[in-house]
């Protein structure tokens, strides 16, 4: 039998509606909350006081050479190695087709020896081209925001800190532009990370921990040419200013078909999320105590969202809406402050009066109200992935199935041209995933498999047809007959299982929106300050306001969401 | 070794689905093929090495469709069509698991397929859904019990029938042969092997990984400068 999904039944809860949470739209508004895996990656840190200092630290003037942090934790020892060198200018990219970046880095396990340092400096500059091996946890790459860069430099050497202003509009002085893990070019697979290397046993946790790293590093880089620049009058970057700093990132369609590949995974993070609201709605009281904090956060959230630059006039318009009504939810909340009781009270009237955006915002700051409803779910992020067929399922409980868990793909009309305009597929260019035309484009023959709404209905299609022709016969006979099918039908049978099954969207629709996609999977990362360059692909900030490696052994209290601008005059 | 390369799992497995994609687009379920493979090459299968050695069996457009005889509700016959057993596998146990579930145990008898020594991927299906199973080829028979992720591998010189037996009961080598047959490979044995691709990686010929390098290029899509811009240029 296939492995029923874990539930995590509190008794008597409600929790929110698959057709709710799960439309993409929505899914396209979440933002960071407390289980987001750099959130959970940074208690941790804090909490078992990570020891992370420089073993080698060789630069030139101009910041180019070779770093080994190497980090000490309860479980074991790693070593995080930096190749820093120049770049042209004009090679610079973000995409993932560029060939060259200013720094390239790995995370493996132990410590690093000359011989080790050789290998890796043979092939983790190469990135894609090279090969690593199964000490390797993690391999990326970053590049310079070159205007930021340059400015905090040059303020610095001069002896001040850096305009905040300036430094408010980009928020990092580097850009990670890919974060490969699991296994890829010759790296530790995910299973041996989950039994071996524990500290990195959450979803992403290792990934994370290497753009925590390229933060530091941009630091400590930058303090040091600052010094090398100017040695009689250069000051340090202020601790203030670079907690504000966080690392930059550039996500684009590569991210999409992870969501799509791993529906299991992506539902179980989603039901997490959402028994932490419901436990929030159901047990939490509005104290008074709770309702100060629960105004200082809005207040910080709308100040966050006013200080979010992107020149993408309908993000604008989104951030400043959100803004706008999270402070109205606040005084319509305190001019019925006698009537409440409850917090899903608050979350009603958000529903029935404001946006998405506005609703999704309450909902991530009420879960950071409550951090003892929420942290216990920590460990249960992760999940074993296994779509197995139920081959002697009947036909008619398989259809069942379909009409209860797939209501939403049956309502589609995929008659038109423009339900199917959109095709995903592989470039040959590094295989980056990218969207096509269908009916315009060469390649829909290769298309990726991106169409399980249209795959579903055409399975239930053939099923209707094949059991008035044969009778209800097992899913095994079905299957054998229509082996295209086989595929969708574990996953309906899989997915069925599941609290809040598939995304639901056509994603091949004319008119799709991928962005949405990626800012789902981002949101559970804990990526705040979403910049869409595109529908296609976002620049987004990792570790805003997230304590320093210098602040580990100090006291913590994981308030960093939404980061704003420190309160000093650069 | 110079003409090998060391691949993680979980790279292999990504190259396998891209393989199958490749060969079958969407006609048929090239996840569950590449599982098929990958268990085999991660359990001292030589997967990969049959699937190379089955790439122009499963390029082969023109083979027909498998087909299927029903002698008893409990005892089917297939006929692979000169198939390649990496494509009918899944079929294969899905169909022996479905008809003993319904009359508690199944005798699936294959003819006319290539690949043979890729029986014994079927039977990690069987175990998952909690039946016990037994695959037979002209030199082995393999036992498997629910849960365990391998089975014990048997020297059999009997009977050239290649079948596959699926029971709720316990599938005992007492019921099918007289004397008792040497062990060949241990569970314990593949295990090992097992854990240390996951430690260590799964080295496979150069040569081999090139050959399906090639064939997974046919998914990618020629780029152009409309192309790129369908990656949000």
């Amino acid at each position: 039998m296939a492995t029923p999904a874990v539930h995590y039944d509190d008794e008597g809860l409600n929790y929110r509606p698959a057709n709710v949470v799960m439309n993409l739209g929505r899914l396209g508004t979440l933002y960071p909350y407390p289980l987001s895996f750099m959130r959970c990656l940074v208690r941790r840190i804090m909490r078992e006081k990570w020891d992370i200092k420089p073993a080698i630290f060789n630069l030139d003037a101009d910041g180019h050479g070779e770093v080994v942090y190497e980090i000490t934790t309860p479980n074991g020892t790693y070593s995080y190695v930096v190749f820093s060198k120049f770049l042209d200018p004009a090679k610079r990219s973000d995409r993932v087709i560029a060939e060259d970046w200013d720094l390239t880095v790995t995370l493996t396990a132990g410590t690093v020896d000359a011989s080790r340092l050789k290998f890796l400096r043979e092939n983790v500059p190469l990135q894609e081209m090279g090969r690593v091996d199964a000490n390797c946890i993690v391999l990326s790459r970053a590049n310079k925001s070159v205007r930021n860069y340059q400015n905090v430099v040059e303020a610095l050497s001069n002896g001040r800190q850096p305009d905040l202003d300036e430094m408010a509009k980009v928020g990092y002085l580097y850009r990670t532009t890919a974060v490969y893990g699991s296994g890829k070019f010759g790296m530790a697979d995910w299973n041996k990370v989950r039994e071996k290397y524990r500290d990195f046993a959450q979803p992403f946790a290792a990934e994370m921990f290497s753009c925590f790293l390229i933060r530091q590093f941009s630091f400590d880089k930058t303090d040091w040419v600052a010094k090398h620049k100017a040695p009689d009058t250069a000051v340090p970057l202020d601790d203030e200013i670079k907690r504000y700093i966080g690392i930059g990132n550039a996500t684009g369609l590569g991210m999409a078909p992870y969501l799509i590949n791993h529906p299991l995974l992506i539902a179980n993070w989603i039901e997490v999320r959402e028994l932490a609201l419901a436990r929030i709605l159901a047990n939490a009281e509005p104290t008074e105590e709770k309702w100060g904090h629960f105004e200082c956060y809005v207040l910080k959230a709308k100040q966050h969202l006013e200080e979010i630059s992107t020149d993408n006039a309908q993000q604008n318009i989104i951030n400043n809406r959100a803004g706008i009504e999270i402070v109205k939810c606040l005084e319509w909340f305190n001019a019925n402050r006698q009537d409440i009781t409850n917090w899903s009270q608050l979350t009603a009237y958000a529903a029935q009066n404001y946006g998405v955006e506005t609703q999704e915002l309450l909902n991530a700051i009420l879960t950071e109200l409550y951090p003892e409803y929420v942290l216990d779910l920590e460990d249960h992020l992760n999940v074993t992935e296994q779509y197995d067929l139920i081959p002697h399922m009947k036909l008619s409980e398989l259809k069942s199935q379909i009409e209860e868990h797939y209501d939403w793909v049956l309502s589609l009309d995929f008659t038109s041209q423009s339900s199917l305009g959109t095709f995903w597929y592989r470039s040959e260019e590094k295989e980056e995933p990218r969207l096509g035309q269908r009916y315009n484009e060469p390649g829909a023959e290769k298309e990726m498999m991106m169409c399980i709404a249209r795959d579903v209905q055409r399975c239930y299609e053939d099923i209707d047809k094949y059991v008035r022709d044969e009778g209800d016969k097992t899913t095994a006979y079905f299957a054998f007959n229509y082996p295209d099918h086989r595929y969708i039908i574990r996953r309906i049978q899989t997915m069925s299982t599941t609290r809040y099954g598939e995304v639901r969207a056509n994603l091949l629709d004319d008119d799709v929106l991928p962005i949405h996609l990626l800012r789902c999977k981002l949101s559970f990362f804990g990526v705040g300050k979403f910049d869409p360059r595109s529908k296609m692909w976002v620049r987004n900030t990792m570790f805003q306001g997230a304590p320093l490696v210098s602040d580990i052994g100090e006291d913590f209290g994981d308030h960093w969401c939404f980061p704003i601008r420190p309160n000093i005059n650069g | 070794m110079a003409n090998e390369i060391n691949l993680s799992r979980n790279e292999l497995w990504a190259l396998l689905i891209k393989v199958f994609e490749a060969l079958f687009g969407h006609r048929r379920d090239y996840y569950d093929m590449a599982r098929t493979v990958l268990w085999l090459e991660c359990h001292g299968h030589k997967g990969v090495r049959q699937l190379v050695e089955s790439l122009s069996v499963l390029a082969d457009d023109n083979l027909s469709e498998p087909s299927l005889n029903e002698i008893t509700k409990s005892h089917l016959v297939m006929d692979g069509g000169g198939r390649s057993l990496l494509d009918l596998g899944p079929s294969l146990s899905d169909l022996a698991i479905a008809c003993a579930a319904e009359n508690g145990k199944a005798r699936v008898d294959v003819v006319n397929v290539e690949s043979a020594e890729a029986l014994l991927g079927a039977l990690p299906f069987i175990a998952r859904q909690g039946f016990n199973g037994l695959a037979r080829d002209a030199s082995t028979v393999s036992v498997i019990t629910p849960k365990i992720d391998c089975p014990n591998i048997f020297e059999d010189a009997g009977e050239k029938q290649m079948s596959l037996i699926c029971s709720r009961e316990g599938v005992g080598l007492s019921d099918y042969f007289d004397n008792e047959r040497p062990l060949l490979t241990s569970l314990a044995m593949q295990v090992e092997v097992f854990s240390a691709s996951l430690e260590t990686g799964i080295n496979i010929l150069t040569s081999d990984f090139d050959a399906l390098k090639a064939v997974a290029s046919r998914i990618l899509v020629e780029a152009t400068e409309m192309s790129r811009r369908g990656a949000g240029e």
